[in-house]
């Protein structure tokens, strides 16, 4: 049922995980990109947004290299410009189409495509929008990883707030797109959104 | 064990004391608290305070966490959710974070039961 809409819809099915740091959610989204991976058959990428600068940077990164390690994920770095590695024509986007057509991708996290697109030379990020479009039209299933950065009551720098901003419309765009949305709290799920088809599609 | 989570000010404690039937005065303060108390009491509140100070000591917080445990087994641990803001500049306040956050992941895998209270009104997530 569900595969058949997908396909008249020509969009890959949206699961959008959210959560604080260091609440499960990366563990909780790989968990669940390998299992549609397994159902639908096709890649399994990751596509990681975040920039390996600093110590701390590097050691997040290895952190979550240690997670996915041996779940079958090939990892792609692309920091910014989603909708030019879908659609443009060098040799790294002819790659990503040929590894991601029809399969299951991971992209994380907003909050560092959304920080590298902000603090580029020029903001693009009025750009993620098309981009997340293009990768849904080019694969199965796109799981998307954010973060909660709105509730712990601080008042922050104007450009800290215009970021949060930045984050907190991106994110309710993507929920409204969403098949599916997951809280995640201490590493357990909290489901605010699934579609009947998606509903369907796990019973 | 039971783990009550959730923002500051949601009125986790009165939850607990309401609807576990606990007594006010078996409620420790993590902010406060010693080892002994930790032993005895029925609930740890402010749970987030105590890694802190855990933290702040140089004692490793996941042993110490594992000692409550098998000392205190049936304990209550009610804690702040910490990670949703900006993440913190200062490494220090970031390591607290982290370590915070993946001691109550831990603790939520391993609890009977865990419930997120939000504005008074409890929710049992597990």
């Amino acid at each position: 049922m569900w595969s058949s809409m997908s396909i008249l819809k020509n969009k890959g099915n949206l699961l959008v995980v959210t959560g604080g740091s260091a609440s499960g959610k990366s563990e909780y989204a790989e968990g669940r990109a390998v299992s549609l991976s397994g159902r639908d058959g096709g890649s399994l990428v990751y596509l990681a947004a975040m920039m390996p600068s600093g110590e701390d940077a590097r050691m997040r990164i290895e952190r979550h290299q240690r997670l996915r390690a041996g779940k079958g994920f090939e990892t792609i770095e692309r920091y910014r410009d989603i909708y030019g590695l879908c659609c443009g024509d060098s040799r790294e986007s002819v790659y990503f189409r040929e590894k991601a057509a029809g399969g299951t991708v991971l992209l994380e996290c907003m909050s560092n495509l959304t920080a590298n697109e902000m603090f580029a030379e020029t903001d693009t990020s009025d750009r993620i929008p098309e981009g997340i479009t293009a990768l849904r039209e080019l694969v199965r299933n796109l799981v998307i990883v954010t973060i909660d950065v709105f509730g712990d009551g601080q008042r922050y720098d104007p450009e800290t707030e215009r970021y949060r901003r930045c984050l907190g419309l991106l994110n309710q765009e993507l929920a409204a797109w969403a098949d599916e949305v997951v809280e995640v709290v201490c590493g357990i799920p909290l489901i605010h959104k699934k579609t009947e088809e998606e509903q369907e599609c796990i019973h | 064990m039971r783990l009550v989570i959730g923002g500051a000010w949601q009125g986790k404690k009165d939850w607990v004391i309401r609807h576990w039937s606990v007594d006010p005065s078996a409620v420790i303060d993590g902010a406060e608290c010693d080892a002994e108390a930790l032993k005895q009491g029925a609930a740890v509140d402010h749970f987030h305070l105590l890694v802190r100070r855990w933290l702040d000591a140089g004692e490793d917080a996941d042993r110490k966490t594992e000692a409550m445990l098998q000392e205190n087994p049936d304990i209550i641990v009610i804690s702040d959710e910490t990670g949703c803001g900006i993440v913190p500049v200062d490494k220090k306040e970031r390591e607290y974070r982290e370590l915070h956050g993946r001691i109550c992941c831990r603790l939520a895998a391993r609890a009977d039961e865990v419930v997120r209270v939000c504005c008074g009104i409890g929710q049992r997530i597990k």
